[in-house]
């Protein structure tokens, strides 16, 4: 069998890594579209504040990891798919052939649609080349404006803080991190990032990004009359799937490549994993891709590759999850957390400790949770959801004792303790 | 041969004696909230329960974490963190569904159960016997079976159980 892998991210590597365990004899190509060993793209804030180098942020410590799998590790990139010879064209190489292809190419930054976004003091922080340059770039004081305070954004803004920028965050929302809590949570964080040193402006547009004068200083213009000073300015505005070499082609696409609970594409030999991926999110049930999560992506990759291999196994668990610090402050957002119609909720605000709680129910399931100010236990919260847990009466105890999920959790798992 | 942790419930007092060794193990101090295994009581504490990683097979906490911070101690069997390599996402706690491994934020790490490398200190300082050692192969699979198909892993997934 002639496996071929385009994107060596998590859902790419996971998923040889899982081929090679199905499949000794197999053949396996992983194509990589950058230099280097496979890394860690959700790391690169911790490569920014130093707390690693850049061997800190590989996927897989080891050197000869991928040579020891007998993992071809190819770099290049897809161009385009000949769907009738079962090819890949490569930008640079020869063309490959398949006999399972898994599409993993992840997702590219969203483009600012602004005059003066295309100016070198304009970057995103997305790759490692992004991060070389931004580090390059800092200096203890620097003044950055970060455009995009999305959980992405959010979390580099840590980073920004972290090695002595100042930042301003402008976000077009009404809010932070919009797509990862509601407006109560979403206040606290800002509220604690203010307090950080940040500055955010919410409903902002930027209109336009002027230099001062031609490779130095910018002033950054907001629709709204504001000019704010910057001597760099950072992107994150949100990511889109890449995948421009299957247009075209007759994959069904929908904002990603279209899978169906096996993760396989309309196309029977091909596969999709990870960012580039969209299916039915198990709550809202539309067709989504849920950007930027680690743990999706990998499951996704390792489910791809047990499908490839002839295992009949089903991807049954797109929810969103995700999980924030800034300045020492910890949220966590998982599934439905806006709720599911005709389903209750409990919650807990405590402001002054800039603490946060809430349940979402559907009947006596747990769908979706968001926590503020604490870091235990939340992977329980993750269990209930993923596995549809019926809670019983245990669901009125959760909501009168919320912060009792553990022991909830466990009367849940071994009724037994129980007497 | 792997060997697990066996946690017999009915004979555990809740004296804490593993969390202190446990913590002292982790921190070097006896805190049991820095403890990677947990007491909790129920029915106004007739009842007792340690709990810990299970070790299991296709550890979430491992697939997931994008440095390769944790892995596999090949004698025995447990999943373990490398301090020096974790640099602190926490995707392993919200990928962990069984809430076995938390962030450490003194150290800015994510600590969880290692089993002490073979000599766990839990089962060292236990007085009744209620967290004992064994042979993996001499838990009771039913049991296993159970508790995996409530938490929607496979049987092999749960490397230690409860009786």
């Amino acid at each position: 069998m002639s496996y071929v892998i385009i994107g060596a991210g998590p859902a790419g590597v996971t998923a040889a890594e899982t081929l090679r365990k199905q499949s000794p004899d197999a053949k396996i190509m992983l194509v990589c579209d950058h230099p280097g060993l496979p890394y860690s793209r959700m790391a690169i804030p911790y490569l920014l504040t130093e707390k690693v180098d850049e061997q800190g942020i590989t996927l897989r410590p080891d050197e000869s990891h991928f040579d020891q799998l007998n993992i071809t590790l190819l770099h290049d990139s897809a161009a385009a798919l000949d769907l009738g010879s079962k090819t890949v064209l490569l930008n640079r190489g020869e063309p490959i052939q398949y006999q399972k292809l898994l599409i993993a190419s992840g997702a590219k930054p969203r483009q600012l649609p602004t005059p003066g976004n295309s100016l070198p003091q304009v970057q995103n922080c997305w790759t490692l080349e992004d991060a070389r340059l931004l580090i390059a770039h800092l200096k203890d004081g620097s003044q950055v404006v970060l455009i995009g305070a999305g959980f992405i954004g959010t979390i580099i803004l840590e980073a920004l803080i972290e090695k002595g920028a100042k930042v301003t965050v402008i976000e077009q929302g009404e809010r932070i991190v919009p797509r990862m809590v509601g407006p109560e949570p979403s206040a606290l964080i800002r509220n604690w990032c203010e307090q950080n040193g940040v500055v955010f402006y919410t409903s902002s547009v930027v209109e336009e990004i002027t230099e001062v004068e031609e490779g130095g200083s910018l002033l950054v213009h907001l629709r709204e009359g504001e000019v704010i000073p910057a001597e760099r300015v950072v992107v994150a505005t949100g990511a889109e799937p890449n995948c421009s070499f299957v247009e075209g082609s007759a994959i069904q696409m929908e904002g990603g490549i279209v899978v169906d609970s096996h993760l396989r594409s309309s196309n029977p030999d091909i596969y999709a994993a990870g960012d580039v991926a969209v299916a039915p999110d198990s709550f809202s049930h539309q067709l989504v891709s849920h950007h930027a999560i680690q743990p999706l992506a990998v499951e996704q990759g390792r489910i791809a590759a047990l499908n490839m291999s002839g295992k009949e196994v089903e991807y049954s668990s797109h929810f969103a999850m995700n999980i924030l610090d800034t300045f020492g402050l910890i949220t966590a957002s998982f599934g439905a957390w806006e709720g599911v119609e005709g389903g209750d909720s409990v919650e807990i605000m405590d402001s002054t400790h800039h603490r946060y709680l809430c349940y979402q129910f559907d009947g006596d399931r747990l769908v979706g949770a968001t926590t503020v100010g604490r870091s235990h236990d939340l992977g329980i919260i993750k269990g209930l959801i993923q596995s549809k847990a019926s809670l019983g009466r245990l669901k009125e105890k959760l909501k009168e004792q919320p912060e009792r999920l553990k022991e909830i959790y466990l009367e849940w798992s071994k009724p037994g303790f129980r007497i | 041969m792997h060997k697990a942790l066996l946690i017999k419930p009915v004979h555990c007092t809740a004296c804490q004696q593993c969390e202190m060794a446990c913590s002292y193990m982790k921190v070097g101090a006896f805190n049991p909230s820095k403890s990677a295994i947990k007491i909790f009581t129920f029915d106004g504490g007739g009842v007792k329960v340690p709990y810990t990683c299970t070790q299991c097979n296709e550890a979430w906490c491992m697939m997931v974490c994008p440095v390769g911070a944790i892995t596999l101690n090949t004698e025995t069997g447990a999943k373990v963190v490398t301090e020096a390599r974790c640099v602190g996402c926490k995707v392993c706690t919200i990928a962990c569904p069984f809430g076995t491994i938390n962030y450490n934020s003194d150290k800015g790490v994510v600590t969880k159960c290692d089993l002490c490398n073979g000599t766990p200190a839990c089962v060292e300082v236990c007085p009744t016997n209620a967290l004992t050692y064994v042979d993996a192969d001499n838990l009771n699979s039913d049991r296993m079976q159970t508790h995996a198909e409530k938490s929607h892993t496979s049987a092999g997934e749960v490397a230690h159980k409860t009786l």
